[in-house]
């Protein structure tokens, strides 16, 4: 069959060879569309995602690096913190004497601070297990003892109480600042000064009573190891906000006391309610339920 | 006429068939073999085109969020799952000496007009299910129920306070024949704008 036979042939069914015609009219528009995409798409991202690439691989080498220095750390240190909560903070037992001893140093404190009429009262409720998941997936089992505190002292007394039974559990200075604080923090150490990491451990993991007696040499190796300004200066923000009220606090009598008394590290306490009445001669009554916990 | 225009029609219909069969065959070819030569990036010896340059920044950037918990683990205090639950358990409440602070503060802005017209008596934070409670006196004469409502509005105004429930409006005179507005407030407060506002201590 020649080609003239095959066209004239072909001629014979014009609706036919239309609808074909259509038909690769929209696969080439779609062809057509994909190739603008695909262009457009190496336009507008080959540059910025090939400028992302090595920014990326350089993290990843730093975060590598300060995995090393940090499980050397690690290894050095020794797991003292989570012994310490195990004893202390989130016990195996009730240890309801470790509570009672906090609650006595507190009535202490605020009698000498403010005047003899000051009274601690504590109530200790029945305690209950809950089940509480855990971020490995896995779930145990807390007995909850519910508290209740009534405190009357003088106005002067409400915010230091307040802070005293917020800071009651936490063990170091890390413990203290929110983990959005603390991540900004080590994103800004990679960034800067990516050995430092070490430093900032060593800040984070500085047990509270040690670094409220004198922050001072602890907070000069941080400036001593870093200097970009916005790193100083969110460094700056956060001692103010969030560590002044504890160094006022512990360097004080109250942290002598706890101290003395053995109470350092304390129960975990998490506040439920607290709530202020004022009553005549300036004087306020504080009424506060607090959860204490161990393990079942 | 009709017949000339039919014989049109049909000696178009070839035409216009074998010219979008062959652009379709062409951009068919383009899009297999030669679009992927033209877009094509070498990184690290490893020819990508831009679909798999994606791909990979999207593994690098897992790999990185990855490596980074690996180290916020090792570099943060606390390594008991526990302890960290009941830790964030914590952070969750905020400081209720700021929080009284602010209150106070926000109270005796509105007591210019008469001194010390806005009195609290009592504030509640109920951390477990982020509420607080005021109760108190405002001490304005005739106008204690305007100083108030104006109270409110100011504690409204404030971010962190999300939602105000709308007290009775009464007028007393107590003992000594001064006129006051008793009130109680109930409060929920803006979680998220709450714990930016105010710190865990």
């Amino acid at each position: 069959m020649s080609v003239f036979s095959f066209h004239a042939r072909l001629s014979d069914h014009p609706i036919a060879l239309y609808m074909s015609g259509c038909i690769f009219l929209l696969l080439s528009a779609f062809l057509l569309l994909e190739h603008v995409i695909v262009v457009q798409q190496v336009a507008s991202l080959q540059l910025p995602v090939l400028a992302d690439i090595p920014v990326l691989q350089q993290q990843a080498r730093i975060l590598e690096d300060q995995i090393r220095v940090a499980e050397m750390q690690s290894f050095l240190l020794g797991n003292a913190e989570e012994e310490l909560v195990r004893m202390y903070v989130i016990p195996n037992q009730a240890d309801y004497h470790r509570i009672l001893g906090f609650f006595s140093v507190l009535e202490q404190w605020i009698q000498e601070h403010s005047s003899m009429k000051d009274t601690v009262s504590l109530h200790i409720g029945e305690p209950h297990d809950i089940p509480v998941p855990l971020s490995d997936g896995s779930t145990e089992i807390l007995s909850v003892h519910p508290l209740t505190v009534t405190i009357e002292t003088s106005q002067e007394m409400v915010d230091d109480i307040s802070h005293l039974i917020q800071l009651a559990g936490f063990l170091s200075v890390g413990d203290i600042l929110r983990e959005k604080e603390l991540l900004k923090l080590l994103i800004m150490t990679e960034e800067e000064n990516p050995s430092g990491i070490v430093t900032m451990e060593h800040f984070f993991g500085a047990d509270l009573l040690e670094y409220s007696q004198n922050p001072h040499s602890f907070e000069e190796q941080i400036r001593r190891s870093f200097v970009s300004e916005a790193l100083l200066a969110t460094f700056a923000h956060m001692l103010k906000t969030s560590l002044e009220p504890i160094h006022l606090l512990l360097a004080g009598r109250a942290g002598q006391l706890l101290e003395s008394s053995d109470m350092w590290p304390s129960r975990l306490f998490v506040m439920q309610s607290i709530a202020s009445r004022m009553l005549p001669n300036e004087r306020i009554r504080l009424h506060m339920k607090l959860e204490a916990y161990s393990r079942s | 006429m009709v017949q000339p225009f039919r014989e049109v029609f049909r000696r178009m219909a070839v035409p216009f068939f074998l010219f979008f069969l062959v652009l379709t065959t062409l951009l068919f070819l383009s899009w297999i073999f030669l679009l992927p030569i033209l877009t094509r990036t070498e990184v690290h010896g490893e020819s990508k085109n831009i679909r798999d340059l994606i791909t990979y920044r999207k593994e690098l950037q897992a790999d990185v969020s990855r490596v980074r918990r690996n180290r916020n683990q090792l570099v943060l205090p606390g390594q008991d799952p526990l302890y960290n639950v009941l830790k964030q358990e914590k952070h969750k409440k905020v400081s209720f000496s700021s929080l009284r602070r602010e209150i106070l503060r926000t109270a005796l802005s509105h007591s210019s007009v008469v001194k010390d017209a806005v009195r609290i008596s009592f504030i509640q934070y109920d951390a477990a299910r982020d509420m607080l409670t005021l109760e108190g006196s405002v001490f304005a004469g005739a106008s204690s129920t305007t100083v108030l409502a104006e109270f409110i509005d100011a504690l409204q105004a404030l971010p962190w306070i999300y939602v105000i429930e709308q007290p009775d409006f009464l007028r007393q005179k107590n003992e000594h024949g001064e006129i006051f507005s008793p009130f109680s407030l109930d409060i929920s407060l803006h979680v998220s704008v709450l714990r930016e506002t105010f710190p865990v201590l």
